[in-house]
């Protein structure tokens, strides 16, 4: 802002069309998605695209309607993929939390050899969050194939600790680096044991932004769409590869699917408003001190 | 039975020795200060003592019980943190109470007896205002205040601090040391209190440990560290400007002795009722001077030694004077006149032999203490 | 001292009503306030103040990194107020070093020189880069090393030897020393000030360390708050501060200040601190109102204290409240009333703490302050 305020008010109203139009550009698709949801087929298909219609929920009440219209329709159910997300998300970010955390924690604390090695292993475990999903994603359908695990809640939940613990470590590490060692000794020798530390000093400075990596989290697993395209089946299918469904050779339900990317996404933005302001800090990886 | 013993305690750090074989007591109510240059294991010293670090060898008693192993929490002991490591999500008051409210200590107390602690102290420090202030917002001067008061608190058998008034502003640290002294005396509180600044282990101390790479190098009252020193390193820590050295041969002519200053080609006179040169004919040693032990004239006189005046420099009510020797070696002087008239002129610099440190230069072992003995 | 009283001596930089302002989160900051100085021909300056003052802002203004909001900047005649800084012809040395990485020390002190073309031979045998080697003992294992290898006073004393280097008009500095550990940064102080003896240039030197402002300066610039507070020689300020700030934030120990009760009795002036009184010089007649509060302030070496009163002439009963020893001196807090006063006694001289003592000033260097203004009343006629 400070380099906001010391412009003329000529350049100000130019900067601000300027951020204007990025936020049209950036929004558009979100928008898009949004009146297409309520509109009906026949003005999604119409061209030129409408901007005044009449808007319908009917798309809304479609997607939880127990028997659906049209031939592609019949297989989708909705709600189940919604229930799919929320638990294989849900208790996915519980897990990787508790792992997370725990080695999160560990890596500021725990004497290395040197500083060099600490940030080695800390770097390590990040860098699996940038290996490619596809690379390993045949190996793991073959293992969870061989055992049986196929098509289980059990088994997206431990795959998707792949994207979860890394992220967990790398962002709640930042947040545990910014407490000072030197407060937790100052409590060990006022008397207190190194859990009751925990409990009564480290936990309260770091919990907001614990608060922040949960629900980045959260989104990440909630957005995966490979791992459960591939590993994922009839019974466990979350909302993004069952919005797939909405396609299909007989008809693309274009309204039911953009409604479903609209719900889909409601989660995501509540929990995003509640940390927004922890999870720039979490976004830049610790990156930026302070 | 001493308050504190430290008996042989050694640490290392893989192949890195941080502590050797150090050992020092406390007895009750004293305040012993740890004096040295930085990374010299004042600090980790204080660690051993408060469990935060396992000792590699030796034991440490409080009041005759054999501490070594107990977990910092176990310790009846306090510490101040050179950086006050306060509780930031607490106010003043909670910082300050926080170990009162310990779960495991053996003396419980209720919430009346910790708040009227808690307000004893704070008025102790003049801080009753700050109470309901949370940690983050209070100035340095105020933080310290804070954090020297959750110490206070508990009244434990043995305070550790380190640093405490080093990050303090001159005038307020200048007050704060006069003010700690006092309250250390009036509690008779048992300290063992770090500082690299001699004037607050001078002033602080009862007696005075200095510390050189994780060694003991003297303990000693402040009187004996400042003019009975044991080696150079000591003389060299205490003293502001530091003291003066000069190379030199000690010499014996007739019932005195002299040092002659080969490379300002002058001699000087003193007498030693010690034997100094044990049958030896001559013995190089250090010639130490302290910078307030000597007067500038504007002629020659016994026992002067000829400079060029460099640099005057003002210091409060004092001046530092610079002289330069014709071998480019420098003098420093501490005065309270002003000698700006005679900048670049020659002059003479008077050494009182009473006044003279020898020193050997192999080892920095001290051998002669002016007057002092 | 004798170059500042040397009032023949050109002036080689002025500064003229300069304002500058920084627009922070909320507000407009004013950071330097209707600033007016000017430094002499070959006279050491030092600017001196508590950090946000705007000193360091001053002096980037100085050299032309900053732009000045109002005001003019003189060297000499010409004015130089929005001028590159590289027309300026000054020499630049700031806290935080700006070395070049790539660079050996060595090369890095030469780069000024380099820069101008002038031959490596002719660098090589260049005196004043010799004499600033020697007299700043640099090292050849240092003058080899590269910036990233050295420690924070090292790199200062590079970028330092840098910027004198050059046969520039006026050098600025920014707390050039900071970085130095104790020893050495008293070590290069007095190098400082004997090379400034020596080049016989103008010099502006910005600190917050008055100790350090004190013993190299010719003159000293004291700010706060973006204001100047005061202007003068070491000895001047000392002696005579203008206001209760510059005699606080002057001298170690620090000013005793109290409170104290002005009543006129009999005709004489007396100060009253706690129940005890003594007598005011004749001089603050008409300057003061009696029955009135103000400041008292006094240095702590011209406090006496003695067990027996009729070692003065007048004296106020007090108590030994602080004993400290500290080798060369012995330091005795007294408690007068609520006040405490600190006085330095010879280091063979001992008093038990609580025990009853007499403390004596030396009247004609007591301060009074405005309660309100701050201002000193005897600055005006002293």
């Amino acid at each position: 802002m400070d380099a906001i305020n010391k412009l003329s008010i000529g350049r100000k109203t130019i900067y601000y069309i300027l951020l204007i139009l990025v936020a049209v550009y950036v929004l558009f698709p979100f928008i898009w998605i949004f009146l297409t949801s309520i509109k009906s087929s026949a003005d999604i298909t119409g061209y030129p695209p409408k901007f005044i219609f009449d808007a319908t929920i009917d798309n809304y009440k479609n997607l939880f309607a127990t028997s659906q219209t049209g031939a592609a329709a019949s297989t989708l159910n909705f709600p189940r993929y919604y229930l799919n997300s929320l638990i294989i998300a849900g208790f996915g970010t519980i897990l990787s939390l508790i792992i997370g955390c725990g080695a999160g924690y560990a890596l500021t604390r725990a004497e290395f050899k040197s500083e060099a090695s600490r940030e080695n292993v800390a770097f390590t475990l990040l860098s699996f969050w940038f290996g490619p999903e596809l690379a390993i994603i045949l190996p793991l359908y073959v293992i969870f194939n061989k055992i049986g695990l196929i098509d289980q809640h059990i088994t997206l939940i431990l795959v998707y600790q792949l994207i979860g613990i890394p992220f967990t470590v790398w962002m709640s590490r930042s947040f545990f680096r910014d407490v000072p060692v030197s407060i937790e000794e100052a409590s060990r020798i006022d008397g207190y044991t190194a859990v009751q530390t925990f409990k009564k000093i480290t936990f309260p400075l770091v919990k907001s932004g614990l608060a922040a990596t949960a629900v980045l989290t959260f989104i990440f697993q909630w957005n995966n769409f490979l791992f459960a395209l591939v590993i994922g089946g009839r019974n466990t299918m979350p909302i993004t590869t069952g919005a797939l469904g909405f396609i299909s050779y007989e008809a693309a339900l274009w309204g039911q699917m953009a409604a479903a990317i609209i719900l889909s996404s409601i989660p995501q933005l509540v929990l995003a408003m509640f940390v927004q302001k922890h999870m720039v800090r979490g976004l830049t990886f610790g990156a930026v001190k302070g | 039975m001493y308050r504190l013993e430290v008996k042989n305690i050694t640490k290392k750090y893989g192949k890195l020795t941080a502590i050797k074989d150090l050992s020092f007591y406390c007895k009750e109510g004293e305040t012993v200060v740890l004096l040295g240059p930085t990374g010299a294991g004042k600090t980790t010293t204080l660690r051993c003592l408060s469990g935060l670090e396992d000792l590699t060898q030796g034991e440490i008693f409080l009041d005759g019980d054999n501490i070594s192993l107990l977990p910092p929490n176990k310790r009846e002991v306090a510490m101040f943190f050179e950086n006050y490591a306060l509780y930031p999500h607490l106010t003043v008051g909670e910082n300050m109470a926080y170990p009162l409210h310990a779960p495991d200590r053996k003396e419980k107390f209720s919430n009346d007896e910790i708040n009227k602690r808690v307000k004893e102290v704070a008025d102790l420090l003049q801080i009753p205002e700050l109470l309901d202030r949370k940690a983050d917002q209070l100035s340095g001067g105020q933080k310290q205040r804070t954090a020297l008061g959750r110490t206070l608190v508990r009244k434990p058998k043995v305070f550790l601090l380190d640093e405490p008034i080093a990050h303090l502003d001159a005038v307020l640290r200048h007050r704060m040391r006069g003010e700690m002294k006092k309250i250390f005396q009036e509690l008779k509180c048992t300290v063992v209190y770090v500082t690299h600044d001699y004037k607050e282990a001078l002033s602080i101390g009862d007696r005075i440990l200095v510390i050189r790479k994780g060694e003991l190098v003297q303990l000693g009252t402040p009187s004996d560290i400042w003019s009975k020193m044991s080696e150079i390193f000591v003389a060299k820590m205490v003293g502001d400007p530091p003291m003066n050295f000069l190379e030199g041969i000690v010499k014996k002519k007739g019932d005195h002795y002299l040092v002659e200053l080969p490379k300002l080609k002058t001699d000087l006179n003193f007498d030693s009722k010690k034997e100094l040169l044990n049958g030896k004919s001559e013995m190089e040693v250090l010639l130490g001077v302290r910078p307030t032990d000597v007067s500038i004239l504007n002629k020659e006189t016994t026992n002067s030694l000829k400079g060029k005046l460099a640099v005057v420099e003002p210091i409060s009510s004092n001046y530092e004077v610079t002289i330069a020797f014709p071998d480019k070696s420098t003098f420093k002087i501490k005065t309270k006149k002003n000698y700006e008239d005679f900048l670049d002129k020659e002059v003479w610099i008077a050494i009182n032999s009473e006044k003279m440190y020898l020193f050997l230069p192999q080892d920095g072992k001290a051998i002669y203490h002016g007057g002092n003995f | 001292m004798q170059k500042s009283n040397d009032n023949k001596a050109k002036i080689k930089v002025r500064l003229e009503k300069i304002n500058k302002y920084y627009y922070g989160k909320k507000e407009k900051v004013h950071a330097v306030k209707d600033l007016s100085f000017h430094c002499r021909d070959k006279e050491f300056v030092a600017m001196l103040g508590p950090s946000g003052c705007g000193k360091s802002s001053t002096l980037r203004m100085i050299a032309g990194l900053e732009e000045v909001n109002s005001g003019s900047i003189h060297f000499v005649d010409r004015e130089v107020t929005n001028l590159h800084p590289s027309k300026r012809n000054i020499g630049l040395a700031f806290e935080n070093y700006a070395l070049y990485p790539h660079l050996s020390v060595y090369e890095n002190m030469i780069f000024p020189l380099r820069v101008k073309g002038i031959p490596e031979r002719e660098i090589e045998n260049n005196q004043r880069l010799h004499e600033l080697i020697e007299l700043f003992e640099i090292d050849k294992n240092m003058l080899d090393a590269y910036p990233k290898a050295l420690s924070g006073g090292q790199a200062q004393l590079t970028s330092l030897v840098r910027c004198l280097i050059r046969d520039a008009d006026v050098y600025l500095l920014d707390e050039p020393l900071s970085h130095m550990d104790e020893e050495m940064r008293v070590r290069m102080r007095t190098t400082l000030k004997m090379m400034h003896h020596k080049m016989k240039k103008t010099f502006i030197y910005v600190t917050h360390d008055q100790l350090e402002a004190f013993a190299l300066a010719d003159r000293i610039i004291i700010m706060n708050f973006g204001v100047l507070q005061q202007a003068g020689s070491p000895q001047d300020i000392y002696s005579k501060p203008a206001n209760q700030f510059v005699a606080s934030f002057i001298g170690e120990p620090p000013m005793n200040f109290m409170e104290s009760f002005l009543a006129e009795e009999n005709g004489d002036l007396l100060v009253y601190i706690g129940d005890q009184k003594i007598h005011l010089p004749d001089q603050f007649k008409g300057k003061i109102k009696p029955d009135k509060k103000y400041v008292l302030g006094i240095r702590p070496e011209r406090v006496h204290v003695s067990e027996n009163p009729d070692d003065f002439k007048e004296s106020m009963k007090s108590y030994v409240d602080i004993f400290e020893y500290l080798g060369e001196v012995n330091q005795v807090t007294v408690k007068l009333g609520k006040e405490r006063i600190i006085t330095e006694i010879g280091s063979h001289v001992h008093y038990k703490q609580g025990s009853e003592i007499f403390v004596s000033f030396d009247i004609d260097h007591m301060h009074l302050f405005d309660m309100d203004t701050l201002e000193c009343i005897d600055y005006k006629f002293r």
